[in-house]
Protein backbone atom coordinates (compact mmCIF):
# COMPACT_ATOMS: atom_id res chain seq x y z
CA UNK A 1 0.00 0.00 0.00
CA UNK A 2 1.88 3.82 -1.03
CA UNK A 3 1.28 5.98 1.11
CA UNK A 4 -0.58 9.20 -0.29
CA UNK A 5 1.89 12.02 -1.27
CA UNK A 6 -0.45 14.60 0.34
CA UNK A 7 -0.22 16.21 3.95
CA UNK A 8 -2.91 16.21 6.67
CA UNK A 9 -3.40 18.03 9.90
CA UNK A 10 -2.57 14.64 11.82
CA UNK A 11 0.27 13.95 9.98
CA UNK A 12 1.82 17.16 9.22
CA UNK A 13 5.37 15.92 10.47
CA UNK A 14 5.25 12.69 8.01
CA UNK A 15 4.50 14.70 5.20
CA UNK A 16 6.94 17.81 4.36
CA UNK A 17 4.35 18.83 1.25
CA UNK A 18 7.53 19.37 -1.26
CA UNK A 19 5.22 17.45 -4.12
CA UNK A 20 2.59 20.09 -3.89
CA UNK A 21 5.66 23.03 -4.36
CA UNK A 22 4.37 23.30 -8.28
CA UNK A 23 1.12 22.89 -10.01
CA UNK A 24 -0.73 19.64 -8.95
CA UNK A 25 -2.12 17.49 -11.67
CA UNK A 26 -5.73 16.30 -11.80
CA UNK A 27 -4.84 12.81 -11.29
CA UNK A 28 -3.68 14.32 -7.79
CA UNK A 29 -6.20 16.47 -6.41
CA UNK A 30 -8.70 14.07 -7.52
CA UNK A 31 -7.21 11.81 -4.92
CA UNK A 32 -6.91 14.76 -2.35
CA UNK A 33 -9.80 15.87 -2.85
CA UNK A 34 -11.86 13.70 0.18
CA UNK A 35 -10.04 14.41 2.69
CA UNK A 36 -9.91 18.19 1.48
CA UNK A 37 -13.50 18.19 1.48
CA UNK A 38 -13.53 16.45 5.18
CA UNK A 39 -10.65 19.21 6.21
CA UNK A 40 -8.34 16.58 6.53
CA UNK A 41 -5.88 18.73 4.74
CA UNK A 42 -3.27 21.17 6.30
CA UNK A 43 -4.32 25.10 4.99
CA UNK A 44 -1.24 24.87 2.30
CA UNK A 45 -2.48 22.13 0.83
CA UNK A 46 -6.36 22.82 1.06
CA UNK A 47 -5.25 26.32 -0.84
CA UNK A 48 -3.60 24.27 -3.78
CA UNK A 49 -6.46 22.37 -4.35
CA UNK A 50 -8.67 24.46 -4.18
CA UNK A 51 -7.01 26.69 -6.50
CA UNK A 52 -7.03 23.94 -9.22
CA UNK A 53 -10.58 23.56 -9.08
CA UNK A 54 -10.93 27.21 -9.79
CA UNK A 55 -9.64 26.59 -12.99
CA UNK A 56 -10.59 22.84 -13.81
CA UNK A 57 -13.85 21.72 -14.54
CA UNK A 58 -13.43 18.20 -15.00
CA UNK A 59 -12.54 18.22 -11.53
CA UNK A 60 -15.14 21.11 -10.24
CA UNK A 61 -17.67 18.62 -10.97
CA UNK A 62 -16.12 15.72 -9.44
CA UNK A 63 -15.98 17.85 -6.09
CA UNK A 64 -19.68 18.64 -6.31
CA UNK A 65 -20.28 15.38 -6.44
CA UNK A 66 -18.28 14.56 -3.58
CA UNK A 67 -19.62 17.48 -1.30
CA UNK A 68 -22.79 15.86 -2.13
CA UNK A 69 -21.89 12.72 -0.71
CA UNK A 70 -20.71 14.16 1.98
CA UNK A 71 -23.24 16.40 3.10
CA UNK A 72 -25.71 13.19 2.75
CA UNK A 73 -23.30 11.30 4.63
CA UNK A 74 -23.72 13.98 7.73
CA UNK A 75 -27.44 14.19 7.88
CA UNK A 76 -26.96 11.22 9.73
CA UNK A 77 -25.52 13.13 12.94
CA UNK A 78 -28.76 14.54 12.73
CA UNK A 79 -30.26 11.40 14.10
CA UNK A 80 -31.64 12.04 17.26
CA UNK A 81 -34.96 12.77 16.24
CA UNK A 82 -35.43 8.89 15.49
CA UNK A 83 -35.39 7.86 19.18
CA UNK A 84 -38.00 9.08 21.27
CA UNK A 85 -37.98 11.24 24.45
CA UNK A 86 -36.82 9.44 27.48
CA UNK A 87 -34.81 6.83 25.28
CA UNK A 88 -31.37 7.86 26.99
CA UNK A 89 -32.70 7.68 30.06
CA UNK A 90 -34.17 4.19 29.71
CA UNK A 91 -30.93 3.42 28.55
CA UNK A 92 -28.58 4.60 31.32
CA UNK A 93 -30.96 2.97 33.83
CA UNK A 94 -30.95 -0.38 31.73
CA UNK A 95 -26.71 -0.29 31.52
CA UNK A 96 -26.93 0.51 35.16
CA UNK A 97 -29.50 -2.19 35.84
CA UNK A 98 -27.70 -4.85 33.64
CA UNK A 99 -24.18 -4.17 35.03
CA UNK A 100 -25.49 -4.80 38.63
CA UNK A 101 -27.13 -7.95 37.88
CA UNK A 102 -23.97 -8.85 36.04
CA UNK A 103 -21.67 -7.89 38.24
CA UNK A 104 -23.96 -9.98 41.15
CA UNK A 105 -23.75 -12.70 39.24
CA UNK A 106 -20.36 -12.89 38.73
CA UNK A 107 -20.00 -12.40 42.51
CA UNK A 108 -22.27 -15.34 42.53
CA UNK A 109 -20.21 -17.51 39.83
CA UNK A 110 -16.96 -16.50 41.76
CA UNK A 111 -18.23 -18.14 45.24
CA UNK A 112 -19.62 -20.76 43.25
CA UNK A 113 -16.53 -21.80 42.12
CA UNK A 114 -14.39 -20.95 44.75
CA UNK A 115 -16.99 -23.66 46.92
CA UNK A 116 -16.35 -26.01 44.13
CA UNK A 117 -12.42 -25.59 44.29
CA UNK A 118 -12.84 -26.25 47.92
CA UNK A 119 -14.90 -29.55 47.39
CA UNK A 120 -12.44 -30.52 44.57
CA UNK A 121 -9.80 -29.85 47.18
CA UNK A 122 -11.37 -32.30 49.73
CA UNK A 123 -12.22 -34.84 46.54
CA UNK A 124 -8.28 -35.04 46.09
CA UNK A 125 -7.82 -35.90 49.75
CA UNK A 126 -10.27 -38.75 49.70
CA UNK A 127 -8.61 -40.16 46.60
CA UNK A 128 -5.69 -40.49 48.99
CA UNK A 129 -7.08 -41.77 51.63
CA UNK A 130 -9.59 -44.19 50.14
CA UNK A 131 -7.58 -46.14 48.68
CA UNK A 132 -5.52 -46.63 52.04
CA UNK A 133 -8.96 -47.14 54.34
CA UNK A 134 -9.94 -50.23 51.86
CA UNK A 135 -6.79 -51.87 52.18
CA UNK A 136 -6.78 -51.45 56.04
CA UNK A 137 -10.45 -52.66 55.64
CA UNK A 138 -9.79 -55.73 54.21
CA UNK A 139 -6.49 -56.48 56.65
CA UNK A 140 -8.85 -56.15 59.25
CA UNK A 141 -11.51 -58.54 58.16
CA UNK A 142 -9.40 -61.14 57.10
CA UNK A 143 -7.44 -60.94 60.24
CA UNK A 144 -11.26 -61.61 61.67
CA UNK A 145 -11.56 -64.56 59.81
CA UNK A 146 -8.16 -65.67 60.58
CA UNK A 147 -9.14 -65.64 64.54
CA UNK A 148 -12.69 -67.15 63.89
CA UNK A 149 -10.98 -70.00 61.88
CA UNK A 150 -8.48 -70.63 64.60
CA UNK A 151 -11.31 -70.85 67.28
CA UNK A 152 -13.62 -73.51 64.98
CA UNK A 153 -16.66 -73.61 64.26
CA UNK A 154 -19.53 -75.15 64.29
CA UNK A 155 -19.39 -76.50 60.99
CA UNK A 156 -16.07 -78.29 61.54
CA UNK A 157 -17.58 -80.33 64.12
CA UNK A 158 -17.34 -83.99 63.33
CA UNK A 159 -20.56 -86.07 63.85
CA UNK A 160 -20.69 -87.31 67.66
CA UNK A 161 -18.59 -84.56 68.42
CA UNK A 162 -19.65 -82.57 71.32
CA UNK A 163 -18.90 -78.92 70.91
CA UNK A 164 -17.78 -76.82 73.66
CA UNK A 165 -20.71 -74.80 74.98
CA UNK A 166 -23.52 -76.86 73.63
CA UNK A 167 -26.04 -78.39 75.72
CA UNK A 168 -26.82 -81.81 74.38
CA UNK A 169 -24.18 -84.55 72.70
CA UNK A 170 -24.96 -85.03 69.41
CA UNK A 171 -26.25 -88.55 68.52
CA UNK A 172 -25.70 -88.04 64.74
CA UNK A 173 -29.27 -87.65 64.15
CA UNK A 174 -30.54 -85.01 61.69
CA UNK A 175 -34.20 -83.63 61.91
CA UNK A 176 -35.74 -84.67 58.46
CA UNK A 177 -39.25 -83.33 58.85
CA UNK A 178 -42.67 -83.58 61.07
CA UNK A 179 -45.38 -86.44 61.80
CA UNK A 180 -48.25 -85.99 63.89
CA UNK A 181 -46.52 -82.79 65.71
CA UNK A 182 -43.33 -84.54 66.52
CA UNK A 183 -40.03 -84.15 64.82
CA UNK A 184 -38.27 -86.99 62.97
CA UNK A 185 -34.83 -87.26 62.96
CA UNK A 186 -32.76 -90.18 61.54
CA UNK A 187 -29.11 -90.95 60.88
CA UNK A 188 -27.76 -88.87 58.18
CA UNK A 189 -27.15 -91.91 55.00
CA UNK A 190 -23.63 -94.39 55.43
CA UNK A 191 -21.19 -92.61 53.63
CA UNK A 192 -19.56 -96.39 52.68
CA UNK A 193 -17.01 -95.02 50.67
CA UNK A 194 -15.54 -92.67 52.88
CA UNK A 195 -15.60 -94.92 55.72
CA UNK A 196 -13.50 -97.09 53.41
CA UNK A 197 -11.27 -94.80 52.42
CA UNK A 198 -10.80 -94.07 56.12
CA UNK A 199 -10.24 -97.37 57.23
CA UNK A 200 -7.22 -98.05 54.19
CA UNK A 201 -5.66 -94.35 55.19
CA UNK A 202 -5.58 -95.83 59.13
CA UNK A 203 -3.97 -99.07 58.04
CA UNK A 204 -1.75 -97.37 56.19
CA UNK A 205 -0.22 -95.13 58.12
CA UNK A 206 -0.31 -97.91 60.66
CA UNK A 207 1.66 -100.48 58.84
CA UNK A 208 4.40 -97.70 57.48
CA UNK A 209 5.12 -96.43 61.15
CA UNK A 210 5.08 -99.74 63.04
CA UNK A 211 4.79 -98.92 66.65
CA UNK A 212 7.99 -99.51 69.34
CA UNK A 213 7.18 -103.08 70.74
CA UNK A 214 6.88 -102.91 74.84
CA UNK A 215 7.35 -106.08 76.43
CA UNK A 216 4.20 -108.02 77.98
CA UNK A 217 2.12 -106.28 75.67
CA UNK A 218 -1.16 -107.85 73.83
CA UNK A 219 -0.09 -110.30 70.52
CA UNK A 220 -3.17 -108.86 69.02
CA UNK A 221 -2.78 -105.26 69.92
CA UNK A 222 0.90 -105.08 68.46
CA UNK A 223 -0.20 -107.02 65.07
CA UNK A 224 -1.94 -103.51 64.51
CA UNK A 225 -4.80 -104.31 63.07
CA UNK A 226 -7.10 -101.77 64.38
CA UNK A 227 -5.84 -98.44 65.52
CA UNK A 228 -6.07 -97.65 69.26
CA UNK A 229 -7.71 -94.47 68.59
CA UNK A 230 -10.11 -95.99 66.00
CA UNK A 231 -11.54 -98.36 68.98
CA UNK A 232 -14.86 -97.43 69.91
CA UNK A 233 -15.49 -95.06 67.49
CA UNK A 234 -18.89 -93.62 66.62
CA UNK A 235 -19.73 -94.59 62.90
CA UNK B 1 8.73 -0.36 28.88
CA UNK B 2 7.18 0.95 31.95
CA UNK B 3 3.92 2.15 32.50
CA UNK B 4 3.01 5.59 34.00
CA UNK B 5 1.93 5.44 37.66
CA UNK B 6 -2.03 5.32 38.19
CA UNK B 7 -3.18 8.81 38.74
CA UNK B 8 -4.05 9.49 42.35
CA UNK B 9 -7.17 10.31 43.37
CA UNK B 10 -7.27 13.67 44.98
CA UNK B 11 -11.12 13.85 46.00
CA UNK B 12 -14.45 11.52 45.77
CA UNK B 13 -16.16 11.51 42.65
CA UNK B 14 -19.00 12.65 45.20
CA UNK B 15 -17.03 15.83 45.17
CA UNK B 16 -15.85 16.69 41.20
CA UNK B 17 -19.93 15.87 40.68
CA UNK B 18 -20.71 18.51 42.95
CA UNK B 19 -17.81 21.09 41.45
CA UNK B 20 -18.57 20.64 37.94
CA UNK B 21 -21.32 18.13 36.17
CA UNK B 22 -23.59 18.20 33.04
CA UNK B 23 -27.08 17.83 34.11
CA UNK B 24 -28.82 15.41 31.22
CA UNK B 25 -32.03 14.89 33.18
CA UNK B 26 -31.65 11.08 33.78
CA UNK B 27 -27.73 11.43 35.03
CA UNK B 28 -25.60 14.08 35.92
CA UNK B 29 -22.00 13.11 33.68
CA UNK B 30 -18.99 15.02 35.67
CA UNK B 31 -17.72 17.88 34.23
CA UNK B 32 -14.61 18.39 32.00
CA UNK B 33 -12.26 18.46 34.88
CA UNK B 34 -12.72 15.06 35.96
CA UNK B 35 -10.56 12.78 34.22
CA UNK B 36 -11.97 9.12 32.92
CA UNK B 37 -8.96 8.25 34.23
CA UNK B 38 -9.86 9.33 38.14
CA UNK B 39 -13.39 7.63 37.47
CA UNK B 40 -11.72 4.72 36.46
CA UNK B 41 -9.73 4.52 39.20
CA UNK B 42 -12.62 4.94 41.68
CA UNK B 43 -14.96 2.60 40.04
CA UNK B 44 -12.04 0.21 40.76
CA UNK B 45 -11.79 1.00 44.08
CA UNK B 46 -15.93 0.19 44.37
CA UNK B 47 -17.64 3.76 43.69
CA UNK B 48 -19.93 2.67 41.38
CA UNK B 49 -21.40 6.55 41.74
CA UNK B 50 -17.96 7.05 39.59
CA UNK B 51 -18.89 4.29 36.94
CA UNK B 52 -21.98 5.65 36.39
CA UNK B 53 -20.45 9.00 35.46
CA UNK B 54 -18.12 6.91 32.84
CA UNK B 55 -21.82 5.88 31.77
CA UNK B 56 -23.66 9.48 31.77
CA UNK B 57 -20.15 10.50 29.84
CA UNK B 58 -20.19 8.43 27.22
CA UNK B 59 -23.31 6.21 26.81
CA UNK B 60 -24.62 8.74 23.51
CA UNK B 61 -21.65 8.78 21.52
CA UNK B 62 -21.30 4.80 22.31
CA UNK B 63 -25.16 4.45 21.42
CA UNK B 64 -24.50 6.92 18.25
CA UNK B 65 -21.79 4.78 17.13
CA UNK B 66 -23.07 1.81 17.50
CA UNK B 67 -26.18 3.03 15.58
CA UNK B 68 -24.41 4.72 13.09
CA UNK B 69 -22.66 1.35 12.31
CA UNK B 70 -25.88 -0.59 12.71
CA UNK B 71 -28.80 1.85 11.38
CA UNK B 72 -31.21 -0.13 13.80
CA UNK B 73 -31.71 1.41 17.38
CA UNK B 74 -32.73 -2.05 19.24
CA UNK B 75 -29.44 -3.89 18.11
CA UNK B 76 -27.56 -0.73 19.34
CA UNK B 77 -28.96 -0.25 22.75
CA UNK B 78 -27.65 -3.67 22.92
CA UNK B 79 -24.47 -3.42 21.51
CA UNK B 80 -23.60 -0.05 23.79
CA UNK B 81 -25.38 -2.17 27.21
CA UNK B 82 -23.17 -5.17 26.37
CA UNK B 83 -20.08 -2.62 26.28
CA UNK B 84 -20.82 -0.96 29.23
CA UNK B 85 -21.24 -4.15 31.31
CA UNK B 86 -17.71 -5.63 29.40
CA UNK B 87 -16.02 -2.49 30.61
CA UNK B 88 -17.24 -3.07 34.35
CA UNK B 89 -15.93 -6.73 34.28
CA UNK B 90 -12.74 -5.27 32.82
CA UNK B 91 -11.81 -2.50 34.55
CA UNK B 92 -9.23 -3.74 36.35
CA UNK B 93 -7.10 -4.59 32.64
CA UNK B 94 -7.55 -0.60 31.71
CA UNK B 95 -4.47 0.34 30.66
CA UNK B 96 -4.23 3.84 32.24
CA UNK B 97 -1.98 5.17 29.89
CA UNK B 98 -4.66 4.99 27.06
CA UNK B 99 -7.39 6.85 26.74
CA UNK B 100 -10.68 5.24 28.54
CA UNK B 101 -12.63 6.33 25.16
CA UNK B 102 -10.67 4.56 22.66
CA UNK B 103 -10.78 1.64 24.97
CA UNK B 104 -14.35 1.73 24.94
CA UNK B 105 -15.00 2.75 21.52
CA UNK B 106 -12.96 -0.59 20.68
CA UNK B 107 -15.47 -2.44 22.66
CA UNK B 108 -18.46 -0.67 20.94
CA UNK B 109 -16.88 -1.32 17.10
CA UNK B 110 -16.16 -5.00 18.07
CA UNK B 111 -19.45 -5.79 19.42
CA UNK B 112 -21.31 -3.86 16.70
CA UNK B 113 -19.11 -6.01 13.85
CA UNK B 114 -20.30 -9.30 15.55
CA UNK B 115 -23.92 -7.60 15.81
CA UNK B 116 -23.55 -6.89 11.44
CA UNK B 117 -22.56 -10.58 10.91
CA UNK B 118 -25.55 -11.47 12.63
CA UNK B 119 -27.71 -9.26 11.14
CA UNK B 120 -26.68 -10.69 8.06
CA UNK B 121 -26.98 -14.23 9.13
CA UNK B 122 -30.92 -13.31 10.33
CA UNK B 123 -30.83 -11.05 6.94
CA UNK B 124 -32.93 -8.23 7.90
CA UNK B 125 -34.78 -7.04 5.56
CA UNK B 126 -34.87 -2.98 4.57
CA UNK B 127 -38.41 -2.60 5.31
CA UNK B 128 -37.99 -4.17 8.59
CA UNK B 129 -36.19 -0.89 9.48
CA UNK B 130 -38.23 1.12 8.08
CA UNK B 131 -41.26 0.28 9.73
CA UNK B 132 -39.17 0.23 12.70
CA UNK B 133 -37.74 4.03 12.40
CA UNK B 134 -41.04 4.73 11.22
CA UNK B 135 -43.30 5.27 7.84
CA UNK B 136 -41.29 6.86 5.13
CA UNK B 137 -42.17 10.40 3.87
CA UNK B 138 -43.60 10.69 0.12
CA UNK B 139 -40.59 11.59 -2.01
CA UNK B 140 -40.91 15.66 -2.96
CA UNK B 141 -42.05 16.32 -6.66
CA UNK B 142 -38.85 17.83 -7.39
CA UNK B 143 -37.55 14.11 -7.01
CA UNK B 144 -34.78 15.66 -3.61
CA UNK B 145 -34.12 13.44 -0.79
CA UNK B 146 -35.03 15.83 2.14
CA UNK B 147 -35.35 14.91 6.29
CA UNK B 148 -36.08 11.32 7.27
CA UNK B 149 -36.05 10.21 3.82
CA UNK B 150 -32.77 11.11 3.04
CA UNK B 151 -31.16 9.47 5.78
CA UNK B 152 -32.94 6.52 5.31
CA UNK B 153 -31.20 6.84 1.86
CA UNK B 154 -28.12 7.37 3.05
CA UNK B 155 -28.71 4.18 5.44
CA UNK B 156 -29.43 1.93 2.44
CA UNK B 157 -25.90 3.43 1.00
CA UNK B 158 -24.49 2.42 4.38
CA UNK B 159 -25.83 -0.90 4.43
CA UNK B 160 -24.45 -1.85 1.29
CA UNK B 161 -20.55 -1.12 2.28
CA UNK B 162 -18.48 -3.46 3.53
CA UNK B 163 -18.32 -2.92 7.65
CA UNK B 164 -15.20 -1.94 7.53
CA UNK B 165 -15.85 0.92 5.71
CA UNK B 166 -19.10 1.58 7.15
CA UNK B 167 -16.84 1.60 10.47
CA UNK B 168 -14.33 4.10 9.62
CA UNK B 169 -16.72 6.54 8.04
CA UNK B 170 -18.78 6.34 11.77
CA UNK B 171 -15.76 7.32 13.21
CA UNK B 172 -14.10 9.58 10.92
CA UNK B 173 -16.71 11.84 9.37
CA UNK B 174 -19.85 11.51 12.04
CA UNK B 175 -17.52 11.02 15.18
CA UNK B 176 -15.34 13.54 14.14
CA UNK B 177 -11.82 11.22 16.02
CA UNK B 178 -9.04 11.50 14.12
CA UNK B 179 -7.25 8.92 12.11
CA UNK B 180 -4.66 8.62 14.80
CA UNK B 181 -7.19 8.29 17.69
CA UNK B 182 -9.17 5.52 14.73
CA UNK B 183 -5.70 3.61 14.25
CA UNK B 184 -6.14 1.73 17.94
CA UNK B 185 -9.54 1.73 18.05
CA UNK B 186 -9.76 -0.36 15.30
CA UNK B 187 -6.22 -2.22 15.44
CA UNK B 188 -4.89 -0.55 12.41
CA UNK B 189 -1.96 1.11 11.75
CA UNK B 190 -2.23 5.18 10.77
CA UNK B 191 -1.54 4.46 7.06
CA UNK B 192 -3.98 1.98 6.72
CA UNK B 193 -6.71 3.87 8.43
CA UNK B 194 -5.67 6.76 5.76
CA UNK B 195 -5.87 4.31 2.90
CA UNK B 196 -9.39 2.67 4.09
CA UNK B 197 -11.09 6.40 4.94
CA UNK B 198 -10.12 7.20 1.32
CA UNK B 199 -11.30 4.09 0.10
CA UNK B 200 -14.45 4.26 1.70
CA UNK B 201 -15.27 8.08 0.58
CA UNK B 202 -14.81 7.21 -2.74
CA UNK B 203 -16.99 4.25 -2.23
CA UNK B 204 -19.45 6.23 -0.47
CA UNK B 205 -20.13 8.69 -3.05
CA UNK B 206 -19.92 6.35 -5.91
CA UNK B 207 -22.76 4.33 -4.24
CA UNK B 208 -24.80 7.29 -3.14
CA UNK B 209 -24.63 9.14 -6.66
CA UNK B 210 -26.25 5.80 -8.02
CA UNK B 211 -29.18 5.93 -5.02
CA UNK B 212 -29.88 9.17 -5.98
CA UNK B 213 -30.03 8.57 -9.72
CA UNK B 214 -32.40 4.96 -8.68
CA UNK B 215 -34.42 7.99 -6.13
CA UNK B 216 -34.92 10.34 -9.38
CA UNK B 217 -35.66 7.53 -11.97
CA UNK B 218 -38.14 6.31 -9.61
CA UNK B 219 -40.01 9.48 -9.90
Amino acid sequence: MPPMPFRTDDDSDDYPGEALSREPSCRLVLELLPESLAGDLDETTTAVVDRHLTGCHACTREAQGLRAAREALLTLRGAEAEVEDGFFADLHRDILGEVRHRSRAGADRQALARGLEEVRGRGALLRFTGPVLQVASLAAALLVGLLIGRNGTPAEAGPGERLAGTEAPDDGMRPVGNQDGAEVRRLPRYDFEREQRLRVEELLRTMLMPRPVVPGEDADADAGLEAPETRGRDF
Amino acid sequence: MSLPDRPVRQKTYGQALEASSQDYGHARAPGPEVLDAELVQAALDGDMAAFEGLVARYERKAFWLAYHMLGQVEEARDVVQEAFVRVHRSLDRFDFSKNFYTWLYRIVTNLAIDSLRKLKHRAASLEDRDTELGEEEPSEPSGKLEGQELRHAVRRVLDQMHPRFRTILALRDLHDISSREIAPILGLTFATVRWRLHKARQLFREAWERETRRSQASD
